[in-house]
């Protein structure tokens, strides 16, 4: 975690710091929903509410990484509310 | 108290009062020194005829010997309206002769030490004796070579009446003048202050329901134009307000309807028949949305009415404006990525503000910019400091606003029709601006239609 490199399955996901700093969040918040805003506030670091997407944008690359490439997806969009990440 | 107060200070009165307080004074003044003229005239004229009289009589004592001239002066019979009283005394100074009948009314010690002659300037001494006054001369004349006196008074009553009704005409012509100045002024002023009547009447005509009524300054005097065309502003100015009031009543209930018809609508679609827990788990979801929209206006809407009755604490600190615009642009970048826009930030400095508000208002209008901006186009912002202002310039490649919008994009809730049809709720710029105005600077925007918007903030820096 220290280094920023995050591995799944032993293969390296190449993030970006943005993409990996979500990413652990959403491991260490793993099992609860986190908002768009506890996102935003949590990664950039971004006090006010926004109206545009920003945040999706960058979970749906986090996903296409993550997730994408293999067969169990881990993180879940809950609608309305925000997204979990699996607990294992 | 207020009104006690105006009344005690009314206008028409203070007119009235000093028109006629300077129309006496200058009445009283020109008459008195016409009236001082008269009488010092009279009087000169008197003390010429005397001194003529005194001559004559000087040289007849002299040529005709005492013994004729007493005798003269002996048989002159006294009337009621004799004007001249003449006394010869001895050298010894006992009366050698008079005018018959002198002695009761004219003794001889009331009359003053020899003098040369009659001078026409100088007072003479008078005596007054019941009704009469007299003006006294005493001269030395020689007579076969023994020194004689003269003892001579001029009956001067009625001089004194003429002064006197003089100045009781003197005083009716004032007193009558001061009364016609006075009708004059009560004349002048009313109709002087008439239009201010009317005026009175024309504002009383304007209500809530009639802000379109104007005063129209071309019709009253050149005095109460300013006054007109003050008002007239005023009533402008408060037009403005009544219909941008109504208008955000109206648009915020627009826009409040919206959200709560999609949930009321969704519920009850749902309560129509039984559904599985996924049906239900997606109806509470949208409920969730609309309600965070809801709540999303609701927030910016108390901040910024916060702002406008400025009850919003403001914590300025000194900022790397350049460090907190990057932050917001690295958030914003994943998105403007997607979009194939390009997010520049160039200059730096110090800025004074408060770190969260100032990250807000950038964000808002990267927001908007982002908004409105096609694919492939660019959002550039520019810090910059001048005269002692932090300028924050933010211009997109979007599609402009017109001319006609633009001095009212900072309303609460306006759109412009044409590129505002997106979720955004119409209170970004409104935002933005109550920022600024909380900082104590303003916000411009410029804009082409088809090449793009600038909006500049401008940060007021602390005074050395």
């Amino acid at each position: 975690m220290r280094r920023h490199k995050a591995t799944r399955s032993g293969v390296p996901l190449n993030l970006t710091p943005k993409e990996f700093l979500l990413l652990a969040y959403l491991v260490r918040s793993a099992g609860e929903v986190v908002s768009r805003a506890e996102i935003a506030e949590q990664v950039w670091d971004i006090g006010f509410k926004t109206d545009t997407n920003v945040v999706d944008v960058v979970v749906r690359r986090v996903r296409a990484k993550v997730d994408d490439p293999f067969k169990t997806k881990l993180i879940d969009t809950i609608r309305g509310v925000g997204y979990v990440l699996k607990a294992h | 108290m207020f009104s006690k107060r105006t009344e005690r200070r009314s206008i028409a009165w203070q007119l009235i009062l000093l028109f006629t307080l300077a129309t006496s004074l200058l009445l009283a003044c020109g008459l008195g020194v016409f009236y001082a003229i008269v009488i010092q005239h009279a009087v000169a004229e008197d003390n010429a005829v005397l001194a003529d009289r005194v001559a004559a009589l000087r040289t007849d004592l002299h040529e005709s010997g005492p013994g004729v001239f007493a005798e003269e002066l002996k048989s002159r019979q006294p009337r009621e309206h004799t004007a001249y009283w003449i006394r010869m005394l001895d050298p010894q100074g006992r009366t050698y002769a008079e005018t018959p009948g002198m002695d009761r009314s004219l003794p001889p010690e009331i009359f003053p030490p020899p003098q040369e002659s009659v001078s026409t300037a100088r007072g003479l001494k008078s005596y007054r004796k019941g009704p009469k006054l007299f003006s006294l001369v005493t001269l030395n004349e020689e007579s076969g070579s023994h020194p004689y006196t003269l003892q001579v008074a001029q009956d001067r009553s009625s001089d004194e009446r003429v002064e006197r009704s003089f100045a009781v005409l003197f005083i009716m012509v004032l007193s009558g003048s001061i009364l016609a100045s006075a009708f004059i002024a009560v004349i002048v002023t009313k109709r002087g202050l008439r239009p201010l009547r009317e005026m009175t009447q024309s504002v009383a005509r304007v209500g809530p329901t009639h802000l379109k009524e104007r005063v129209t300054p071309e019709e009253w005097p050149r005095e109460l134009k300013p006054l007109a065309s003050a008002f007239d502003d005023m009533l402008k100015r408060l037009d403005d307000s009544f219909t941008r009031l109504s208008q955000f009543s109206a648009d915020l209930a627009h826009e409040l309807r919206t959200p709560i018809a999609n949930m009321i609508g969704e519920a009850q679609v749902a309560l129509t028949r039984d559904r599985t827990a996924a049906e239900y788990r997606e109806t509470i979801e949208s409920t969730v949305g609309e309600c965070e929209r809801l709540s999303r206006i609701v927030d910016n809407l108390l901040f910024v009415a916060r702002v406008d009755a400025a009850r919003e604490p403001i914590a300025r600190k000194r900022l790397d404006a350049r460090a907190a615009v990057e932050k917001i642009t690295s958030f914003y970048h994943a998105l403007a990525d997607d979009r194939h826009i390009a997010i520049g930030c160039s200059g730096e400095g110090q800025i004074h503000a408060d770190p969260d508000l100032f990250e807000r208002a950038v964000g808002n209008l990267l927001d908007n910019a982002l908004r409105f901006t096609p694919e492939h186009g660019s959002i550039q912002i520019v810090l910059s400091e001048r005269n002692g202002d932090f300028e924050v310039a933010v211009s997109d490649t979007g599609c402009g606003i017109a001319a006609e919008h633009l001095p009212r994009v900072f309303d609460r809730f306006y759109r412009a029709e044409s590129s505002r049809s997106s979720d955004g709720a119409g209170l970004g710029l409104a935002l933005v601006k109550s920022i600024v105005d909380l900082h104590g600077g303003s916000a411009i925007i410029e804009s082409n239609v088809g090449r793009g918007t600038t909006v500049k903030l401008i940060f007021p820096l602390p005074q050395k």
